[in-house]
């Protein structure tokens, strides 16, 4: 079917892909869309360096392996083996949303169902602005490698999610409050119910904007939502997991051996693109099967996230998180679905041990380098083991490590989300999905700004 | 009504790792959208490739069915077509340039490595309609994205250099990369008494994005709704539309083909806000100055998203805003957020202490934090005249903050 050059590596990544956006501002239809389109990535290794080309023309495909050939230098075999033979030969037919697509559903059916949610804050004298979209996406992906040359079908595989998002804007003046209820499946089907969810998320947050009070700075014991913790894991921990940090770093490989203690012995950090959901990855992007990469164990660092140039330099193995965020990209090592997992301890417990701190319910966003930081949307003071009321403030920082050193318990019930409408950026590649959660989780000694 | 916007990004992007380019990725993607105006309705459609015009037109003819209001007048006989496009080079002549590059900052700087991307873009957008109008935008660059680290460093990243430049200035790039690498390596301490802080406009004026939003002011939502047509900030800040190509990066026109008139450019003016930025849509329906600022993805119905806006500089260089000869240069501050009410506070992982031509050192780790109606107010210094190359060759915000180690 291809001409592989021969004595290279290569692969081709065929990428179809589904998509539709309904958006409703303000009661008005703003936008309708669906559209489908094709393109392919392909890669060519000759030892020292990659070549890669995108493209929307898939008959050419022959033509931009053949010119990536005439840019590399004679194929090195031992270099290019010292990848691939770490890389999975998988092939067959894998995918399991053909015949429950979002394409096969009506249009009108998600306009319908939109509507439906979108009257649930329509004509509501305190919302002064509000917008509430669906959308979807249905990619099929096909991938051929030189490795695998008897099977001419290839790998395929799909993902899949429908969501929605409700935003909404209380108040007027220095009295103003945003909040956005978010809600993703992998299903069309399982988004027909939620709206009692979706109506309490929206009253809590009228909640907030009636009573929040300004609180002090300084430092706290500080719980955290799934949600809260899962953003936590992703930026404070999951992203210095990926190994492409660690090319040929002497100091990052001793800084992160296998082994060290990097946390709590409350805290087991996870990715596993296994999990139905916005980061779902049955495959990756150079046809490795997902595992479930165990990333914290009880405190210890127990592995990291591949693709198959970062395991080839570390002598590990891949792990099936080379992703892309679409055919004109390259697959690079990131996350798929992070959370950190469930304890032995109940909620109620967790809460309990509070005398004054603060519980983050829902976060805008939240970054992580040395230091991370968390903007909350809506927090909340704990008292005596209570909340007791809504709080305002900017952000909660910390020491990355020394915060993860500072997690005394968790509960004992996880909750892994799902998102749509953005994504985790890394370098040039923004939005990618992922999913990420947690148990609620206890911290002490957090910087409240 | 019919309406043709073409997209086309052909690039050549190299990949480094550790010093060294690991990687060469080329792309050359055209996408077309094409949408139909009848009424008060408008239908699109998309399309990668080489796409059938004819196709996308009856697709957006179909689409119109789904009522998606549109009640506004379509460009007219506007015709617009700008050449930035200068910039040619091979992808030989890319690669060697960027290898000798590093090759010359591996040489100063043995215990530092560089990774992450230079990419060379040349890039088109255009629309047309049946009405006459016909805009274009050629343009063509290399933007430059190191990310910086010690060998000895263990986290991810230390520092960086970002850059995009219609020229190749292999001496700019190097003088500049090692400048920062010289000035993270040596550490000083924050000095007393509070130092004006110096930052990219975007990271303070992001708030003007929400609350100044034309959908956010028409529903009464925004934070500034009753301070229209007063002075809410200091006599010397203006904040302006900014749609120049050289500039932006970007065309002069928005996604609807508007181009901003001349007298609706000024959002605030002297400290007085005179209006919210719009795109026709939003301008029709709550009656204000249409300012040109719709955004969207070549395939969408163009809408009000965010705009180009910059506070425009004060004739003074970045070393004669600062008074005492020395500020704090945010280099990166990641995380920082903004509460309902306009206070500001976010954590700084890189700042730098200069005089305003030269970084000086590094200083420790920061928290800066402030009030949008006293950083734009009483504490506003200005915004430079000159650019800092270092800097990502922008001209700087400087102004008062409270500074504190993190």
């Amino acid at each position: 079917m291809f001409e592989f050059p021969a004595g290279y590596y290569a692969d081709v990544r065929i990428e179809r892909v589904f998509r539709s956006l309904v958006r409703i501002e303000m009661g008005r239809l703003e936008e309708v869309k669906e559209k489908s389109d094709a393109g392919a990535f392909i890669r060519l290794y000759d030892g020292r360096r990659w070549f890669y080309a995108s493209t929307t023309d898939l008959s050419a495909i022959n033509e931009e392996l053949r010119q990536l050939a005439k840019l590399a230098s004679p194929p090195d075999l031992v270099a290019i083996c010292r990848v691939t033979d770490r890389l999975e030969k998988n092939h067959g037919d894998f995918r399991r949303f053909n015949d429950n697509s979002v394409a096969r559903v009506d249009l009108q059916q998600k306009i319908s169902l939109l509507d439906s949610y979108a009257a649930l804050i329509n004509n509501d004298s305190q919302i002064t602005h509000w917008s509430a979209s669906y959308s979807d996406g249905h990619t099929s992906k096909e991938f051929y490698s030189s490795l695998n040359q008897s099977n001419a079908g290839g790998l395929l595989f799909d993902t899949q999610t429908a969501g929605l998002r409700l935003g909404v804007r209380f108040g007027s003046g220095a009295n103003v409050f945003s909040e956005t209820w978010c809600k993703a499946e992998v299903e069309f089907e399982k988004l027909g119910n939620l709206h009692e969810e979706a109506k309490k998320y929206v009253e809590q947050a009228r909640d907030y904007y009636q009573r929040a009070e300004k609180i002090e700075g300084g430092v706290y014991t500080v719980i955290l939502s799934p949600l809260a913790a899962g953003i936590f894991a992703h930026e404070s921990f999951g992203h210095k997991s990926e190994a492409d940090f660690m090319i040929g770093d002497a100091a990052m490989l001793k800084e992160w051996q296998i082994g060290k203690r990097v946390g709590s012995e409350n805290l087991s950090i996870v990715d596993d693109g296994n999990v139905a959901g916005s980061g779902f990855t049955p495959f990756d992007d150079e046809g490795t099967r997902a595992c479930r990469t165990v990333l914290i164990d009880r405190g210890i660092l127990q592995g990291r996230l591949h693709n198959s140039i970062t395991a080839a330099d570390l002598d590990e193995a891949v792990t099936g998180n080379a992703r892309s965020i679409s055919f004109e990209y390259e697959p690079i090592v990131r996350m798929t679905a992070t959370y950190i997992e469930a304890g032995q301890t109940t909620k109620d417990q967790l809460f309990a041990g509070v005398e004054r701190g603060i519980f983050i319910d829902s976060v805008k966003h939240g970054s992580g380098m040395s230091t991370f930081t968390l903007a909350p949307s809506m927090a909340y003071l704990i008292e005596n083991g209570k909340i007791t009321k809504p709080v305002r403030f900017a952000v909660i920082t910390g020491n990355v490590m020394q915060t993860l050193d500072h997690i005394d318990a968790v509960s004992d019930e996880l909750e892994i989300l799902s998102f749509v409408g953005g994504g985790c950026g890394k370098m040039e590649q923004y939005p990618l999905p992922v999913s990420f959660g947690g148990p609620y989780v206890r911290v002490n000694q957090i910087n409240v700004q | 009504m019919r309406e043709k916007v073409i997209q086309q990004v052909k690039q050549t992007s190299l990949s480094i790792v550790q010093n060294s380019i690991s990687a060469i990725r080329r792309k050359n993607i055209q996408k077309t959208g094409c949408r139909v105006m009848r009424g008060d309705k408008i239908g699109v459609a998309g399309g990668l490739g080489e796409s059938s015009q004819d196709e996308l037109y009856a697709r957006a003819e179909k689409a119109l069915a789904w009522g998606v209001d549109y009640p506004v007048t379509s460009g007219k006989e506007l015709q617009s077509h700008t050449r930035l496009d200068s910039l040619k080079i091979d992808d030989a002549q890319l690669g060697q340039t960027v290898e000798q590059v590093l090759s010359e900052l591996k040489r100063r700087h043995q215990d530092f490595a560089i990774s992450n991307k230079v990419n060379y873009s040349q890039i088109s957008l255009s629309i047309e309609n049946d009405n006459g109008l016909s805009l274009s935008h050629q343009d063509s660059y290399v933007n430059w994205s190191f990310l910086l680290k010690s060998s000895s460093s263990t986290g991810i990243m230390d520092t960086f250099f970002g850059l995009i430049d219609r020229k190749i200035e292999v001496d700019r790039v190097i003088e500049a990369t090692s400048q920062i690498i010289e000035a993270y390596k040596k550490q000083v301490d924050l000095p007393v008494g509070g130092l004006p802080v110096i930052l990219h406009q975007s990271a303070l004026t992001r708030l003007f994005q929400r609350d100044l939003n034309g959908k956010i002011v028409g529903n009464k939502a925004s934070l500034l709704q009753k301070q229209f047509e007063q002075k809410t900030f200091a006599d010397r800040f203006s904040l302006q539309i900014i749609n120049d190509p050289v500039e932006t990066y970007g065309p002069i026109f928005d996604m609807e083909g508007a181009i901003c008139a001349e007298a609706q450019r000024w959002l605030i003016k002297d400290g007085v806000i005179l209006r919210p930025y719009t795109d026709k849509r939003t301008a029709q329906r709550y009656g204000f100055a249409h300012t040109a600022c719709a955004d969207g993805s070549y395939d969408s119905v163009p809408s009000l998203g965010g705009c180009n806006m910059e506070i425009p500089h004060s004739g003074k260089t970045l070393a004669e805003l600062l008074p005492e000869g020395l500020g704090i240069m945010v280099a990166i501050a990641s995380g920082g957020d903004f509460t309902p009410d306009g206070n500001y506070a976010s954590p700084v992982q890189v700042a730098y202490l200069t005089d305003g031509t030269r970084l000086l050192g590094r200083l420790p780790e920061l928290t800066i934090k402030g009030s949008l109606f006293d950083f734009f107010g009483d504490d506003f210094i200005g915004v430079s005249s000159d650019k800092f190359y270092a800097g990502g060759n922008d001209r700087m915000l400087v102004t008062k903050l409270a500074v504190e180690k993190l």
